[in-house]
């Protein structure tokens, strides 16, 4: 059954132009949700808007 | 005629330094050595044997004279493609010049025999290449050397090569260390170049270096360390050397072990190991570092996306030609929305913070590399926490260390078998030459105790980094004899020791030894 992480995939993959064939859809679709489930658990930390990334630019 | 096999580079070096060996007979029996065990070990993808024979008639010399080293196959050799373990690359011209850290080392007069097998395009723990084949455990060959420098392990371990370099992202280098049971040392990032090397996650990116001794880790740091107008990450710091304070050991660091994440998930062998060497080196305090896990998964999203936008288009051209198993990881990276790596990289920063407020109270932490020791070659899953989960991906899982930028070391690993039984006693004493906090735990037999399971450690905290060693954990008691014979042995460890010698304080006389520290990491990026 389709669900989100199909929608991700097929309209990324047009988006960026990656043809991905139909035997590695399983493995990445997979990659998707691991990396979906860590990326939110990631967003629910909470930061402030003056949080600044690691990278640091100095003069 | 001297067997150079399980020498030391510092060994290698005084004997060619004094005239008691000669350059040209250390290349030539390293070359037959390769020759002969390559095949097996399959550490090697390229061997300069041209190169090494006329380098050698010039007669180095330098404090790694004659020292026969080699390099992962992501760093560029003049005239050699630079494959990063991919088919792919293979249609690149040859490097046509050597990398920064090449031209170093054999500026210190050390000798070029070879490129090392690899993960492809480094995205990899386990050392098996779907193009080359998997380099193979030297204390097993039918177990995994780690990855992704696992051509790197294996020739140090096999005795290819005393010294080799590796690349760590997430646990490259400590991985490979930790499963073939040497030391590893991945340095705060900036310190040594990465000019003249594929890259792999720009961010998070570090080369460094594969040994049997902690002294060997020393003398090829400070060969190669400095500033590298080819590296805008490169520090411009200048340091003195580290080698000559490596005997001076573990006494005065305030080290503690890593509690909470490092030790969920972490197998009964590693656990073992990491209590029998926290107990040798009279260590009872733990630290728990706070969002451990959370940053674990940062570091995820940041590798995957970095590198799925570092390879997109050849996922677009070439996506069969990559190895199927980091293709379809590094398509899902590719996909990766902005705002997710965007708070990945700003939890990083949170998390550093947090983490360099620890080091104000200890100098170094004590973990395990691995949660287990070397799994048999094209194993796929193992066991975590009770759970079967991917073992490609999972291996590295103590790796949230590595968003803080500070050094740290490896492992020993997984001495899973008795096999060549000769070349492990020789194999040990080259270990037992170890420093630091490999020293003290020499003296109190931690390696031994901890022996034939996972790992303990043995660390050493200077300027540069730690470096560490994880051994196989007991299965089973020793009885008292069998004790005391084992406490007069030479001490084997493993595990990772990150320390906190990288705080912003300027080189100074007089100081602890770990506050002998250089400045805070450049990390403008």
């Amino acid at each position: 059954m389709r669900d989100e992480l199909d929608d991700w995939l097929d309209a990324t993959a047009a988006l960026l132009g990656i043809a991905v064939a139909p035997e590695w859809r399983q493995s990445v679709r997979l990659h998707l949700r691991l990396t979906r489930d860590m990326a939110e658990r990631v967003a629910e930390f909470p930061l402030p808007d003056e949080a600044e990334p690691a990278a640091v630019f100095r003069a | 005629m001297t067997d150079f096999a399980w020498s030391s580079a510092g060994a290698i070096a005084a004997a060619v330094d004094r005239g008691a060996a000669g350059a040209g007979e250390v290349i030539d029996q390293t070359l037959q050595r390769i020759a002969h065990r390559n095949p097996l070990l399959n550490a090697f993808t390229a061997v300069t044997a041209d190169r090494a024979r006329a380098r050698a008639a010039t007669k180095p010399r330098g404090p790694l004279a004659g020292v026969p080293f080699a390099v992962k196959n992501l760093i560029d050799i003049a005239g050699v493609p630079t494959l990063a373990g991919s088919k792919i690359n293979r249609e690149r011209p040859p490097a046509n010049a050597d990398a920064t850290l090449i031209a170093r080392l054999e500026a210190a007069g050390a000798i070029l025999v070879g490129a090392l097998n690899m993960g492809e395009f480094a995205y990899d723990f386990t050392g098996e290449n779907s193009h080359d084949g998997p380099s193979r455990n030297p204390h097993d060959t039918t177990r995994m050397t780690g990855g992704s420098s696992g051509g790197s392990g294996s020739a140090v371990a096999g005795g290819l090569a005393p010294i080799a370099l590796g690349s760590d992202t997430n646990r490259s280098i400590r991985v490979p260390a930790s499963f073939c049971g040497i030391f590893g040392l991945k340095p705060t990032f900036g310190r040594l170049s990465r000019a003249g090397s594929f890259p792999f996650v720009a961010s998070l990116d570090h080369l460094g270096t594969l040994a049997r001794s902690t002294m060997d880790l020393a003398l090829a740091y400070d060969a190669m360390t400095g500033p590298d107008p080819l590296d805008p990450a490169c520090t411009d710091r200048l340091d003195p050397p580290i080698a000559p304070s490596v005997h001076r050991g573990s006494d005065g660091l305030r080290i503690a072990r890593a509690g909470g994440y490092f030790r969920i998930g972490a197998g009964p062998e590693a656990l073992t190991a990491v209590d029998n060497v926290a107990r040798a080196l009279g260590v009872s305090r733990e630290v728990e570092i706070a969002e451990a896990a959370r940053a674990r998964e940062a570091a995820y999203v940041i590798t995957t996306a970095e590198a799925g936008a570092l390879h997109l288009h050849r996922l677009r051209r070439q996506a069969r030609d990559f190895d199927p198993d980091v293709r379809d990881r590094l398509i899902a990276g590719a996909m990766v929305p902005a705002p997710w790596l965007v708070q990945a990289q700003k939890f990083r920063r949170w998390y550093r913070d947090r983490v360099l407020r620890l080091f104000d109270k200890v100098d170094a932490i004590l973990a395990s590399a691995t949660p287990c020791i070397a799994p048999p070659i094209g194993q796929r899953t193992f066991v975590l926490e009770g759970q079967e989960m991917l073992l490609r991906p999972n291996i590295g899982i103590y790796h949230p260390a590595d968003l803080v930028y500070r050094a740290a070391g490896r492992r020993r690993a997984g001495a899973a078998r008795r096999r060549h039984a000769d070349r492990r006693a020789g194999h040990r004493r080259s270990l037992a030459r170890g420093r630091g906090i490999a020293h003290r735990l020499r003296s109190r037999g931690a390696w031994d105790r901890a022996r034939s399971a996972t790992a303990g450690i043995a660390a050493r905290s200077n300027r540069t980094g730690c470096c560490s060693r994880r051994a196989g954990a007991a299965s089973r008691p020793l009885c008292a004899k069998r004790q005391r014979r084992l406490r007069q042995r030479p001490t084997r460890a493993m595990g990772s020791v990150y320390c906190g010698t990288h705080r912003g304080v300027a080189p100074q006389r007089g100081l602890d030894p770990h506050r002998r520290i250089h400045g805070e990491p450049r990390i403008d990026r």
